[in-house]
């Protein structure tokens, strides 16, 4: 367990001892796609080892060659890809020669897999019974009634209730927690030794992920194999033993979970692990440089929250119902209040269903509330008319989660912005006044000029939110709504659309309402916090006073499932000077 | 000739398998329990579905009446110089009796009402040519016209399907050669389709039959004409879905429990596949009837097809109307049988 | 190409949680994808078409209505390359010369059609919800209705024409694309960018004709393309009919209803206007499917 930067190259770590023999060994695996010229390698040189009974992580952001590599070792890495490795062997038997046949008699057999987000791997139009059922049928196991006594049998061991009726209910009839047992359980019929989980908990509720993360832990502890994929450091942290970190298809960095997340050896990882907002992190950057360089010469009025007791945005009693398509009448938002001083960030959080994202869009004044009223500025916003409202639009915008559908497809980010900006600008508002004014936000949010003529689809993640994010700005408001801004973003990038919004709200004095379904987001982020659950806010207060200290028990329950990195290392914050 | 390339794009709605994980706000978290509906939530919507369809009808029969009522020229005359082979202006005497037997004379809604009132008792008038009850005169021909109809939309189907699983999908040249030979299929006017066929099979071949009756060979070219284009058709839309349900990660899920590429595909994919082709069958049998018309014409065969062109040259009204609302039944009955099939391919969408 | 996310459309994410951040390498050589040989093949055709409407004498210099008794019946040969008809007039002369009224009936049929479609599609999306049950209702009404019948009824009243032809395939095509339209309209609707420029205070009027319009539009330019070729194959049909063009017009319909007689004696009459608008149809529809899928998937 001993560093071992002499004679390595940096980044690689000696690894424990094993005991007994490894029952998954890759060498140097390359995997390219397309032919001749046109081959791009993105899997290059991965190498590890796998014994039964232990996890191994495989960390990354998008691109990072994970989820091909977890594909290439069932078989099943795609059309027009090109596999090569020195070795690639389960049990001590080569994989790589394998033909099509064979490759079936290991999957779902010696190997399970299992994919994120159940809704859409689970056949929809299947129960739950016949997909669970189905490696077995395809591996010849069993009678008829032997195969359905298994099914009952493994969706007991993932700990589903009732098996017999969960067993005839399609995966949409299912909750997200049951729904993703399933397909555990679908990939543990055989009770293959190596279970590849492919981020596994990715589009699940934290209370929830907690759940399938202990179903994977106690498979481990009964002697299977398991192969995590995962871009989320706080869910590795949590049930791997060993992590490889991979970027751009190599592995940077491969070492004991402790070893790696405390003490991290290549830059990358250490970036990695600063990038996860979390309590440890408010009022610090998340990441090493963010390109917003020009934004922050100017210096900032005063550090740390300047909040004015002055409420721009007040809701009180908000009420919303929404008919389902079954003519059922659901509320959705039950009687929320809020306020949000100026220059403040107000979250929101709350797990799926809670009602977080419909009051955004009820303060937003998009959608009109069935009871309660939204005031802007102490004056009627909700009640108001829509053509009252349209000139006082510009006074609060807003952040989707999906910044690449919030553009209208046919524009580049010069229309985007121009679109925006002329709301601003005093007529007559010429060409050269809205390129300069769009130039400005883009400069405002980190990007230059040579974004303008640039579609959404050919930018980044990252930049599309920031054009999306200069988008809100344009017009100057006092309030910007976000929705999720970055929830769809790698972690780095993610770090990056954070502090770019802190420097906003410092340099403009704009409020937020943060919508969130990620604790360490709002912790490292909001002032003050609002806990939704089923359309109720359970509880609000300060962000340190909530979640440090919850009176709720939904909140203490949100709080303990959340995964957390090993205690962080003390002067990890120190590395970066502040600039 | 509503083409029916504007249909395959269609998705009866956005509850189609697997896509449906766009924008919209996942309706509340399922409670778990079984979804029980009530039967009068079941009762509700075939309620409505059926009154949906009977409007449709009754749209298609005010239009047939409309077009009977306000088309230029005079009914009386029309009927006594179909039924004396003349073209001439007639008297008032003259006219007076058919006027008051016909009712031609009454209010228009007094003729609407006893319009529909007769199509309620199966009523749909009597031919101004040959002087018989429309059901008559169309009812003979109705059973080879559906057989033709029917039997093409079954061949249209397992055409499709053949190729479809065959080669979509698949490397680059084979799936090109199938979305082609769609193409073709698809291109191919019916008319131009059946002399071809005539000529090639039933005259220099020799195999069939070559002056039409209603017997199994003579009904093979027929059936073929059809069948072809509608296949090409048919066949484009489920290309389309399957390609796309391929990507889906439930059939990945699939493959990495060791099932192979056929057992994917028809175990999985072609279900989900299969609903925009089940969508235009619908359609599909309607403009069958149309194109029976040609068919039906061009290999000499017995049928609407026949009854409706001589009817439109010799404007038998009450013929044409008759045609019209038997091909709207169908229609309706058609999208009937579409709706019920949707709940056996998708359970989601039942009640 | 294999940029982080630079052709991710996180369309496929999770509605509710963080986005999926699976690797995208596939996602890399879906993109840049040579045209298609057929794609090729279809342009190289609709280019002669094209030729052959606006300027037949490039192509076949002869008179199309040239009757020369003495050559009647002549199969395909060095000098008449595609045979010669009853009269003795040149197969390929005529074909050529029959493309433009071919083509002005198919472009006319979905003009027509389209226009009706969109003015439909769009009062039925974007009016209340009174005149989307109106229309709907009548555009039920229209697709259970025999077109076939209303060809036929058109031809009844107003007499064979070509005038008549493209009506008659225009308002027969146009609920099909209506509901498409609507469809559409009522989709982009709920798009995040039609809310997003609501957000920034822009009037209802001007989302409407600058967001919802054209994207609604926008997959029927495709559709279209299909469309025409559609519309040739249905209007050929009606000329056997009896409701085409009438005969000494080289129309391809009324080539192919002229042909018929002569099929087995001098099949060339009838194969080769039949070939012509099986390859204009193939060639339109394989354009069509392309421009589909680049709509569906790539920046303009």
């Amino acid at each position: 367990m001993t560093l071992a930067l002499t004679d390595a190259a940096p980044g690689t770590r000696t690894l424990p001892e094993r005991r007994g023999t490894p029952m998954l060994r890759v060498e140097n695996l390359r995997v390219g796609f397309g032919r001749g010229a046109e081959r791009t390698e993105v899997v290059r040189g991965v190498s590890f080892e796998l014994s039964p009974g232990r996890c191994l992580a495989v960390v990354g952001e998008s691109g990072s060659g994970k989820s091909v590599t977890a594909r290439t070792l069932v078989g099943l890495t795609g059309r027009g890809s090109h596999v090569r490795a020195d070795r690639l062997e389960l049990d001590g038997a080569d994989l790589l020669g394998l033909g099509e046949r064979a490759w079936r008699r290991v999957r779902g057999r010696r190997i399970g897999m299992v994919l994120q987000d159940a809704l859409v791997s689970l056949d929809p139009f299947r129960t739950v019974g016949a997909e669970i059922a189905e490696p077995l049928r395809l591996h010849r196991w069993g009678s008829r009634s032997e195969r359905a006594a298994r099914v009952l049998e493994v969706l007991e061991e993932v700990g589903v209730p009732e098996p017999g009726l969960r067993a005839r209910q399609r995966s949409d009839e299912l909750s997200g927690g049951l729904r993703q047992r399933a397909l555990i359980a679908s990939a543990l019929a055989l009770d293959p030794r190596l279970v590849i989980a492919d981020e596994p908990t990715t589009a699940l509720d934290v209370t929830v992920q907690a759940q399938v993360l202990d179903l994977l832990a106690a498979s481990k502890r009964r002697g299977t194999a398991v192969l995590l994929i995962s871009h989320d450091l706080s869910v590795v942290a949590r049930l791997a033993d060993e992590v490889c970190v991979m970027r751009d298809g190599e592995v940077l960095e491969h070492g004991l979970t402790e070893e790696v997340l405390r003490r991290p050896a290549h830059p990358y990882t250490r970036s990695l692990l600063d990038a996860v907002p979390s309590a440890a992190t408010r009022g610090a950057r998340l990441a090493p440089s963010t390109p917003g360089a020009r934004l922050r010469a100017t210096p900032a009025p005063a550090p740390g929250p300047t909040v004015e007791e002055r409420p721009v945005l007040t809701a009180t009693d908000l009420v919303k119902r929404f008919r389902g398509p079954d003519g059922v009448e659901r509320t959705v938002v039950d009687g929320v209040s809020f306020e949000l001083a100026a220059g403040e960030t107000l979250g929101i959080v709350g797990e799926s269903g809670s009602g977080k994202t419909t009051t955004a869009r009820l303060a937003l004044a998009l959608l009109e509330p069935d009871g309660g009223e939204v005031l802007l500025d102490g004056a009627p916003w909700s009640a108001a008319s829509p053509a009252e409202r349209r000139p006082r639009r510009r006074r609060v915008g807003v952040v989707y989660q999906d910044p690449l559908s919030s553009f209208d497809p046919r524009w580049d980010v010069a229309r985007v912005l121009a679109d925006a900006a002329a709301t601003d600008l005093e007529p007559p508002r010429g060409p050269a006044a809205v390129r300069a004014r769009s130039v400005e936000l883009l400069e405002q949010v980190g990007l230059g000029a040579e974004h303008l003529a640039r579609h959404p689809l050919r930018l980044s993640g990252g930049q599309r939110q920031r054009v999306a994010i200069a988008r809100a700005l344009a017009p100057r408001p006092d309030v910007v709504v976000c929705d999720e801004p970055v929830s769809a973003l790698d972690v780095s990038v993610q770090a990056q659309v954070l502090d770019l919004l802190t420097d906003l709200q410092r340099s403009l004095g704009v409020a937020y309402l943060f919508i969130s379904h990620d604790l360490g987001v709002i912790h490292h982020l909001s002032d003050r916090v609002l806990v939704m659950k089923d359309g109720h806010v359970v509880e609000e207060g300060a962000t340190e006073e909530v979640l440090t200290a919850p009176r709720h028990e939904y909140t203490r329950r949100l709080l303990s499932a959340l995964p957390a990195l090993p205690g962080a290392p003390g002067p990890r914050r120190e590395a970066h000077d502040p600039r | 000739m509503s083409a029916p390339t504007t249909l395959p794009t269609e998705r009866p709605d956005q509850a189609s398998p697997g896509g449906g994980t766009g924008e919209a706000p996942r309706g509340p978290e399922p409670s778990g329990t079984p979804r029980r509906t009530s039967p009068r939530a079941v009762l509700t919507r075939l309620v409505s579905r059926v009154l949906g369809a009977a409007l449709v009808l009754l749209g298609a029969a005010t239009v047939v009446f409309a077009v009977q009522t306000l088309l230029p020229g005079d009914r009386a005359t029309l009927l006594l110089n179909l039924q004396t082979g003349e073209a001439i202006e007639r008297t008032p005497e003259e006219l007076a009796p058919i006027n008051a037997r016909f009712g031609f004379d009454d209010p228009v809604l007094v003729q609407y009402g006893s319009y529909v009132g007769g199509l309620l008792r199966g009523d749909l008038g009597t031919s101004f040519q040959q002087h018989e009850p429309v059901t008559q005169v169309i009812g003979g021909q109705i059973l080879p016209t559906v057989q033709l109809a029917l039997g093409a939309l079954v061949l249209a189907w397992v055409l499709s399907l053949i190729t479809v699983l065959a080669t979509a999908g698949r490397r680059r040249w084979i799936a090109g050669l199938g979305s082609g030979l769609e193409a073709v299929a698809a291109s191919l006017p019916h008319y131009w389709l059946g002399v071809i066929l005539l000529v090639v099979l039933a005259v220099q071949a020799g195999w069939f039959p070559v002056m039409g009756g209603t017997d199994l060979a003579a009904t093979v070219l027929p059936v073929l004409t059809l069948a072809i284009p509608l296949a090409g058709f048919l066949g484009q839309a489920t290309r389309d879905e399957l390609d796309r349900v391929l990507e889906q990660p439930f059939v990945l899920s699939a493959r990495t429990r060791g099932m192979g590429d056929a057992a994917v595909r028809v175990r999985h994919a072609l279900r989900h596949a299969v609903v925009p082709a089940v969508t235009l069958s619908g359609w599909a049998l309607g403009s069958l009837l149309s194109g029976a018309v040609i068919a039906e014409s061009v290999f000499s065969r017995p049928g609407l097809g026949q009854v409706l062109v001589t009817a439109v040259d010799s404007r038998d009204l009450p013929v044409v109307g008759g045609v019209v609302i038997f091909v709207a039944l169908v229609y309706v009955v058609a999208n009937l049988l579409v709706d019920l099939a949707y709940t056996v391919i998708d359970p989601r969408r039942r009640p | 190409m294999t940029t982080p996310g630079s052709t991710t459309t996180p369309s496929t994410a999770g509605p509710a949680g963080p986005a999926t951040l699976t690797d995208r390498a596939r996602a890399g050589f879906a993109s840049a994808r040579p045209p298609r040989l057929a794609t090729l093949l279809s342009l190289a055709v609709l280019g002669f078409v094209a030729v052959a409407a606006l300027a037949p004498g490039l192509l076949a210099p002869g008179d199309p209505t040239a009757i020369r008794l003495d050559q009647a019946l002549q199969s395909p040969s060095a000098t008449h390359l595609l045979g010669t008809d009853q009269s003795g007039r040149d197969l390929y002369t005529r074909v050529v010369h029959g493309a433009r009224e071919s083509l002005t009936i198919g472009l006319g049929a979905t003009a027509l059609a389209m226009a009706l479609a969109v003015t439909l599609g769009v009062a039925s999306g974007l009016g209340g919800r009174v005149t989307d049950r109106v229309i709907g209702g009548a555009l039920e009404v229209a697709f259970a209705f025999p077109v076939m019948l209303l060809a036929l009824l058109l031809v009844a009243v107003r007499g064979p024409s070509s005038a008549t032809l493209v009506i008659a395939v225009g308002i027969g095509s146009a609920p099909g694309y209506a509901r498409m339209v609507r469809g559409q309209v009522l989709a982009v609707r709920r798009e995040p960018y039609v809310e997003a420029a609501a957000a920034l205070g822009h009037p209802r009027h001007r989302v409407v004709l600058q967001h919802v319009l054209p994207n609604a539009v926008r997959p029927l330019l495709a559709i279209a393309t299909l469309g025409v070729g559609q519309s040739i194959v249905w209007a050929s049909g009606l000329a056997f009919l009896g409701m085409g063009v009438a005969p000494p017009s080289p129309e391809w319909g009324a080539l192919l209803e002229a042909g018929r007689m002569y099929v087995t004696t001098a099949w060339w009459l009838e194969v080769v206007p039949g070939l012509a608008i099986v390859a204009v149809a193939v060639a339109l529809t394989t354009l069509g499917r392309t421009l589909q899928q680049r709509l569906e998937g790539a920046p303009s």
